[in-house]
């Protein structure tokens, strides 16, 4: 049965893979303003490994979370995309008292993203695009081991309804592009427990590597990818207390490389701490490493 | 010397006739004997040069093609990325006009600048 429900995943995948044209040089960590064109799919399916052992105390804490990020847009019009994203996540913290985990789908997003300004040139293109969206309380927040209920950073969800809205701007020509983008996110409370509103500024700028001189028949694509990842949270509050081993600001630098043909992206990156000034004894991050493929069809 | 004046004329009534019709070949170029075989005599396919803004990656160029593909009567697409020019072979049956393009390429979010016909194809 189980091995019958396998292929048919795998048979629905390859269907996919060979019905679906098309990608482009984007960012990895956060959206561009490049638009889905009308009537058309976008799918992505990424993997992020976090491992965050950096442990101010002596307690040896342990932090790691691999997800499965699951995300489909639609072209509704030439300017306007709509986009879901679904994380599943397995998460761990090991602690001296002993290993807390939860397993399962975290907070869905919803969002729209509308072009509000285009100009484009042979072989260029600038745009600037606002979005706004709302996080879905579709993760569990209140589960629960032989150690009482788990901490808030372990839970798969907020429980909370949070709107989030921002601006992302791409300029992009033939041989590189560079995208950016500003966004903030209202958490709101659910279960006496507030996670922090979070600030993000993100700057991606992607060069192609080959071919080195563009043909009439080239096929893919290879850029390098820097990108830049500056992350404000304000602290939670725990029955509007408000805890001190949370929030903070971290910037990460994320190398990547991203392979684009006509038909699929591949791509991976490594987001790299060079930077965090965190609450209290909050763990620190020691890198999150991303895999993903994208589909246009 | 009233032949030689009769010839004379003859030679420059040719030169103008030949020059009227050279005038009426497209604006793009081509000889006498291309415009003589074109479509718009023949009913055969031709050519047409799209200038196309805002197209930078294998995707814009392959969502584009993908379109003009859909349209009965296209025969070929091909793309120069760099020019940012979109070439389709296509035949009169394919009824491209600048309004369809334009409508056709905005739809893919792109901006269609123009359009030029070339030789057959």
């Amino acid at each position: 049965m189980r091995t019958k429900r396998i292929v048919q995943c795998l048979t629905i995948f390859a269907s996919l893979t060979t019905m679906m044209p098309t990608a482009q040089a984007v960012p990895i960590t956060f959206n561009t303003a490049l638009a889905i064109s009308e009537e058309e799919w976008l799918v992505r399916q990424q993997l992020i490994i976090a491992k965050v052992h950096d442990d101010p105390t002596l307690l040896g804490r342990e932090f790691d979370a691999l997800t499965s990020v699951s995300v489909a847009g639609y072209g509704l019009t030439k300017d306007l995309a709509i986009f879901g994203i679904l994380p599943y996540a397995h998460k761990t913290l090991k602690t001296p008292a002993g290993t807390r985990s939860t397993s399962g789908f975290g907070d869905a997003k919803v969002f729209a993203r509308y072009t509000l300004y285009q100009n484009d040139a042979p072989g260029q293109t600038f745009r600037i695009s606002p979005f706004l969206g709302v996080e879905l309380p579709t993760g569990e927040n209140r589960a629960t081991d032989n150690l009482g209920l788990i901490p808030v950073p372990v839970q798969a969800g907020s429980g909370s309804w949070d709107m989030f809205g921002g601006l992302v701007m791409t300029y992009g020509t033939t041989d590189w592009q560079v995208d950016s983008s500003v966004s903030y996110q209202d958490n709101s409370k659910a279960d006496g427990v507030e996670i922090g509103n979070v600030f993000k500024a993100d700057l991606s700028l992607q060069y192609r590597l080959w071919p080195t001189e563009l043909t009439d028949d080239v096929n893919g694509f290879l850029f390098g990818i820097l990108e830049a990842n500056f992350i404000h949270e304000d602290k939670t509050e725990i029955g509007s207390v408000a805890n001190l081993d949370s929030g903070g600001t971290t910037l990460f630098l994320s190398p990547g490389l991203q392979y684009a043909t006509k038909d699929w992206i591949a791509e991976a990156s490594v987001q790299i701490p060079v930077y965090q000034n965190l609450g209290g004894t909050r763990l620190e991050k020691d890198y999150i490493a991303r895999a993903s493929v994208r589909f246009n069809f | 010397m009233k032949k030689l004046l009769t010839v004379t004329a003859l030679v420059a009534a040719i030169g103008t006739l030949s020059q009227g019709i050279q005038n009426l070949v497209p604006t793009n170029g081509g000889s006498l004997t291309n415009f003589l075989v074109s479509p718009a005599w023949a009913g055969k396919t031709q050519t047409y040069h799209m200038r196309v803004d805002g197209i930078t990656c294998p995707f814009c160029v392959k969502t584009s093609e993908k379109a003009l593909r859909k349209i009965p009567g296209v025969k070929r697409v091909s793309t120069n990325l760099k020019k940012g020019v979109i070439t389709v072979c296509a035949s009169p049956s394919a009824h491209i006009t600048s309004g369809k393009m334009r409508t056709l390429f905005t739809k893919k979010g792109f901006t269609f600048r123009s359009m030029s016909k070339g030789r057959s194809c």
